[in-house]
């Protein structure tokens, strides 16, 4: 019962999340970030444990209902991105409403790991940590080689040579390697030279990944004047339960590989699982990031709480850590509790915001939509990182329209985190940046 | 096996080599060479020797001239042609893409019973293959008679809609066609030669160790690909002729991908604690505990394969071509 003053808190934290998660870019770390800011400022105007419990349950309202704005408004961030193809092809489908729910349903999965995992989470995460530690640069470039080389050529029938054959095959993989090596460099640059003001420092990958994710995604469907057909909402969801039982099984191992590992995403957790699980069928894939996307972000949180581990993984975590470290067992369960009580909740208001999303669609021109979207976007960055922020936006996105333009896989602007880090990890970074001019 | 499988276990041989593991903890990134070496055959195949196939008989339909009877009619033709001149002729399928993100679907299959070969023209698809609503044919089948004897082989129809359409190898075996499915693939690259060069490579560049993580991983990957029913042309360039495998698994299938993925990423982790300082892995509870549920589902598999077949034959050919068909459907999906 001493914990029991910390559950307002944390559904406080949700609600608010909700909120924010609806506005294109708005990620709950910048808010986050914000709220920390003003603690250390005014003297920590709430305590340690009731600011920790706002964040937890901000995280978990932002992990579930996110998905709204990356499905509907096809603005997605780091870990959304590989929804929003499958999404907007369930939203051209009519089925958009079901594709949400379905994330959904995998953030649901996503709890029940959790639950299971937290008695022998401290033993499982410490061992895994103290094995791994000295390994993790390594590992980071195995994954980005994985990336680089599993994506196959998308062209090549045509050609009345061998030459012209492979070049119309090479085409595509060469615009993804580039993509790839621009956002490593970008990211460098943020890295050792940012622009962004260091009191927001915290914000600083803020306009790189809108300039790298959404702002594309959104002047794609600008330019392609996407019209979306009427949507329908079913009472019951097209999806066996041994097909949930699969597709939460693969999300929830991708996820805690993201929340485990640091730079990997939930998207790239939920993407490497999904091709150890042998996935085919749409549902699957999207209950698979609706669980790996809720498990890196409130997983990584989870793991801060755990006693003995001192695991700090993920932004809201390390943010936290600079003020903060949390005490005890039954603090740790509490936060297990308050995940699931705000977890639940937040799928309740899933349902009611992408009812809200299907009557928006309906009711306005798309294109009114992603053009306003796009304005939030910037204004979002202007506001937050200012006008060098706004520059950064625009180195971006052209590199982030790479993709789109050449047929490549936009995953690879992911080169923008896990460029410098496996670099700074294996010790290379400053040396890299020295021979790029940067510092 | 998928191309994550491969991948993976490439990491797990390299993890063998004590001093590879403790280079990598060290900064080094030597056990990457392992992942690439085990991705390397694929990687050859389809991203280069697939674009350096030749054709000899290309359909290449054009919209408006879009007609099921007509393709049957050139393929069915074109392996005539193959008995007459007693030759291996190549048959490629070229996709029609009508626009930025549009494309013609039609699909064909080869009836050896009824020695026949049917054409089906499908809708049109966008990228992500939904079809476009109305956008279905008349008369959207053709079928062929073939007037020489076609060896048993894949019998589902195959699907040519986006990206890069499939080829075949048509060749005079034993007094038949036979039909064989993208000759390109699992030749020289899953070759023991190839292992053996990649090896050498890694080797020269890298030092001794390097040589054989890279080596090794080459070779665990034309290992692996012989569990499955199509082996791979082994001793190429001295042979022509892709191997049988052992038909232990169907290489597309999930749990045997999984069984491979999962104990791989054990065996890292049992390789990377066992060469560290201070080893912390019991591992008799290690592999008599954790692992066990692995193999369990693979005997689970196993059963259940082994009673599907014993319902249904399936000819050899069929299935070995049946394992192209669906690893080019994984990279087209990925």
């Amino acid at each position: 019962m001493e914990y029991l003053y910390l559950v307002p808190y944390a559904v406080v934290g949700t609600l608010l999340a909700s909120t924010l998660a609806l506005v294109p870019a708005m990620h709950v770390y910048n808010i986050a970030g914000i709220f920390i800011w003003l603690a250390v400022s005014a003297q920590k105007f709430i305590g340690g444990d009731a600011l920790a419990m706002l964040l937890l349950g901000m995280i978990v309202g932002y992990a579930m209902l996110n998905t709204v704005s990356a499905i509907f408004l096809g603005a997605p961030d780091d870990s959304t991105v590989f929804i929003v193809l499958p999404g907007q092809k369930y939203l051209l489908m009519s089925r958009g409403f079901e594709a949400v729910v379905l994330t959904g349903i995998g953030g649901l999965g996503g709890i029940l790991i959790l639950i299971v995992l937290s008695p022998i989470a401290a033993g499982l995460f410490g061992a895994l940590r103290t094995i791994l530690f000295p390994h993790l640069h390594w590992i980071l470039a195995v994954i980005i080689v994985y990336m680089l080389m599993a994506e196959w050529p998308k062209g090549g029938d045509r050609g009345a040579t061998r030459g012209a054959r492979l070049w119309d095959a090479w085409k595509g993989l060469g615009a993804g390697i580039l993509t790839f090596i621009l956002s490593g460099i970008l990211g460098l640059v943020l890295m050792y030279k940012s622009p962004i003001p260091l009191e927001y420092s915290f914000q600083n990958l803020l306009p790189a990944f809108v300039g790298l994710f959404a702002v594309p995604w959104v002047l794609e469907n600008l330019a392609s004047s996407t019209e979306i057909p009427k949507q329908y909402i079913p009472t019951t969801i097209d999806a066996p339960p041994s097909m949930i039982a699969r597709g939460i099984f693969s999300g929830a191992l991708g996820g805690l590989f993201a929340a485990f590992f640091p730079v990997v995403t939930g998207g790239i957790g939920g993407y490497l699982a999904g091709h150890a699980t042998a996935q085919r069928d749409d549902r699957v894939f999207i209950i698979s990031q609706g669980a790996s996307k809720f498990l890196y972000y409130v997983g990584a949180f989870w793991l801060f709480f755990l006693p003995t581990a001192g695991i700090t993984k993920g932004g809201m975590a390390g943010m936290l850590a600079t003020i903060y470290a949390p005490q005890g067992a039954g603090l740790y369960y509490t936060a297990v509790a308050l995940i699931a009580l705000c977890g639940v909740l937040s799928f309740f208001l899933l349902l009611g915001y992408a009812r809200v999303a299907v009557w928006l669609v309906q009711r306005v021109n798309y294109r009114y939509i992603s053009l306003v979207t796009l304005f939030i976007l910037c204004g979002v960055v202007f506001w937050f990182t200012g006008v060098g922020g706004i520059a950064i936006m625009l180195i971006a996105t052209p590199i982030g329209v790479l993709p789109v333009v050449w047929g490549s896989r936009r995953m690879n602007c992911l080169g923008v985190i896990l460029v410098p880090i496996t670099l700074n990890l294996a010790g290379l970074g400053p040396t890299v940046a020295q021979w790029l001019g940067i510092v | 096996m998928k191309g994550i499988s491969h991948f993976i276990t490439g990491i797990a041989v390299g993890t063998f080599f004590p001093d590879a593991v403790q280079a990598a903890a060290a900064g080094s990134f030597v056990l990457v060479l392992g992942g690439i070496g085990g991705l390397l055959p694929d990687t050859l195949d389809f991203k280069f020797a697939r674009f350096l196939e030749e054709p000899d008989i290309v359909i290449d339909p054009h919209p408006e001239q879009f007609e099921a009877q007509k393709i049957a009619d050139e393929i069915a033709a074109g392996i005539e042609r193959v008995a007459a001149r007693k030759k291996k002729l190549i048959l490629k399928c070229s996709t029609m893409r009508l626009g930025t993100d549009w494309w013609q679907q039609y699909s064909l299959r080869f009836d050896t019973d009824k020695n026949q070969v049917i054409v089906k023209l499908g809708p049109i698809v966008n990228t992500s293959q939904l079809p476009l609503p109305q956008s279905e044919r008349e008369d959207p089948e053709g079928r062929a008679q073939v007037r020489v004897p076609l060896m048993p082989t894949y019998s589902e129809f195959t699907t040519v809609d986006i990206f890069g359409g499939p080829s075949f190898a048509l060749e005079w075996r034993n007094d038949r066609v036979e039909i064989d499915f993208l000759p390109w693939h699992r030749q020289f690259s899953h070759s023991f030669l190839m292992a053996v060069l990649f090896g050498v490579l890694c080797g020269v560049l890298f030092g001794t160790t390097a040589g054989w993580i890279g080596g090794l991983a080459v070779l665990a990957h034309v290992l692996e690909d012989q569990l499955g029913y199509l082996g791979s042309n082994l001793f190429a360039p001295f042979t022509k002729v892709r191997t049988t495998g052992m038909k232990l698994i169907h290489a597309q299938d999930a749990i045997p991908n999984f069984f491979t993925v999962g104990t791989m990423a054990m065996v890292i982790l049992f390789n990377l604690d066992r060469f560290s300082p201070q080893p912390m892995i019991d591992p008799l509870f290690y592999w008599g505990v954790l692992w066990l549920p692995l193999p369990l589902l693979l005997a689970y598999y196993s059963y259940r394969k082994g009673s599907a077949e014993g319902k249904q034959f399936v000819p050899l050919l069929a299935q070995q071509e049946a394992e192209l068909v669906a690893e080019t459907q994984e990279v087209v999906n990925a």
